[in-house]
């Protein structure tokens, strides 16, 4: 019985001291491709390793001229891993980089970005 | 881990699931004879817990929306949350039934039969957050369905423990001693198909989860679920002692009776620290990325 005290206190401290590491959605993959060259996309789409919530998350694109304005997020019709996000404008051929955020489902923030080439 | 969002799920299970199992023994388990007392118990149990239901759903909304945003939480964007997020297609109904419960607290007939129905509606729906939410399809409806099952298992444990000791007391009264006795024996014999199923959903939840035994205890997560299940086994040991130690001794016995009335409060305290431990572990990660 001595023992009890002795595990739950070990148990709560190292609950206390980690920080939540779940579900973070991680980038899997894209379309493009992270350092692909394409013909003129006009979407840009990322799968992630977790569910995301689009209403949070987003891309910022830029290219040669600068900024390329983008719709909001959305995700694919039955897969919350899948970010999907119309370019509102053509691409000309050029270097881009996307810059993204994602909030997973159940609520942890990332980030990142990939660059990828228009022929 | 976030102090704020463990002590709110904290006070959101621990009245939920108190509520549902008192209502469930009154209904269920105890003879008619004995439904004025118990209505008494519930009476000044409903409203009180009905309420802390209520406004840790609320508070828990408001983090979700903070966390989410990166902001603050004001109202446009918890609306955003509660019609815009899977979180909040699934906390939208939970705080209708949650409101609902409220106000069958403030009117309740003298069978408890609403209230009692809702807190199962609002117990059961917490199978369709967390962990138990982290698959789709099949398994998806299978994981959300025994999460459910479990906690509602876990809810006529514990919240049968409050009515079950008000019956203790009334073993005094000539009146009311034999079918006080009769409830508690009632309680306990349904006692041991409840912690089979909370056992069984539990493993289930645990291989669908993280898929392995925790151990070593090189998490949170794992330290956490270890320790809940420690407290698991003694509640199931003393339950033991006290279904067939004492029970057949407390017509006869005054030291029986008491020693039963404190090993109930212990079995109360130990739930409630089985809850608080997974209103913390539940929101680390089962599985780290190694």
């Amino acid at each position: 019985m001595k023992l009890f005290p002795l595990f739950s206190a070990a148990g709560l401290t190292t609950l206390l001291a980690v920080s939540p590491v779940f579900a973070h959605a991680l980038l899997q993959s894209a379309v493009p491709p992270v350092g692909g060259t394409v013909s003129a996309p006009t979407e840009i789409r990322i799968t992630y390793s977790e569910g995301i919530e689009p209403l949070f998350s987003g891309i910022t694109l830029s290219g040669p001229d600068g900024a390329v304005p983008v719709g909001p997020a959305t995700t694919a019709p039955g897969d919350d891993k899948v970010m999907v996000i119309r370019i509102g404008q053509n691409l000309k051929p050029g270097s881009y980089t996307v810059s993204w955020h994602a909030v997973s489902v159940d609520t942890h923030h990332t980030k990142g970005s990939f660059d990828f080439t228009v022929k | 881990m976030d102090l704020a969002l463990v002590v709110t799920r904290f006070v959101h299970f621990a009245a939920l699931l108190i509520l549902f199992g008192a209502g469930f023994f009154a209904l269920a388990l105890a003879p008619a004879s004995l439904a004025g007392d118990i209505a008494r118990l519930l009476r000044r149990l409903t409203l009180p817990l009905a309420l802390l239901a209520l406004a840790s759903g609320l508070a828990w909304l408001v983090l979700v929306t903070r966390d989410m945003s990166g902001g603050p939480a004001d109202l446009p964007t918890i609306e955003a949350v509660l019609t815009g997020t899977e979180f909040g297609s699934v906390w939208q109904p939970r705080l209708v039934i949650l409101l609902l419960l409220v106000l069958s607290a403030l009117r309740p007939g003298r069978r408890w039969i609403i209230p009692t129905a809702l807190a199962g509606l609002a117990v059961a729906s917490l199978g369709l957050v967390g962990h138990a939410a982290m698959q789709e399809g099949a398994t998806g409806i299978a994981h959300r369905l025994n999460h459910a099952i479990h906690l509602l298992t876990v809810s006529i444990w514990l919240g049968g423990l409050p009515p079950f000791l008000l019956c203790l007391s009334l073993v005094q009264n000539a009146r009311s001693r034999h079918d006080a006795i009769k409830a508690m024996i009632h309680y306990s014999n349904l006692g041991h198909v409840v912690v089979v199923a909370v056992l069984v959903t539990g493993v289930i939840n645990i291989a669908l989860t993280s898929h392995a035994v925790p151990w070593p205890l090189d998490t949170g997560y794992r330290a956490g679920l270890a320790a809940k299940i420690f407290v698991y086994c003694i509640m199931v040991a003393l339950a033991l002692f006290n279904r067939y130690g004492l029970v057949p001794r407390i017509g006869h016995n005054p030291t029986a009776a008491r020693a039963l009335a404190w090993g109930t409060v212990a079995q109360i305290v130990l739930a409630l620290v089985a809850v608080a431990l997974v209103s913390g572990f539940a929101t680390l990660n089962p599985n780290p990325i190694s």
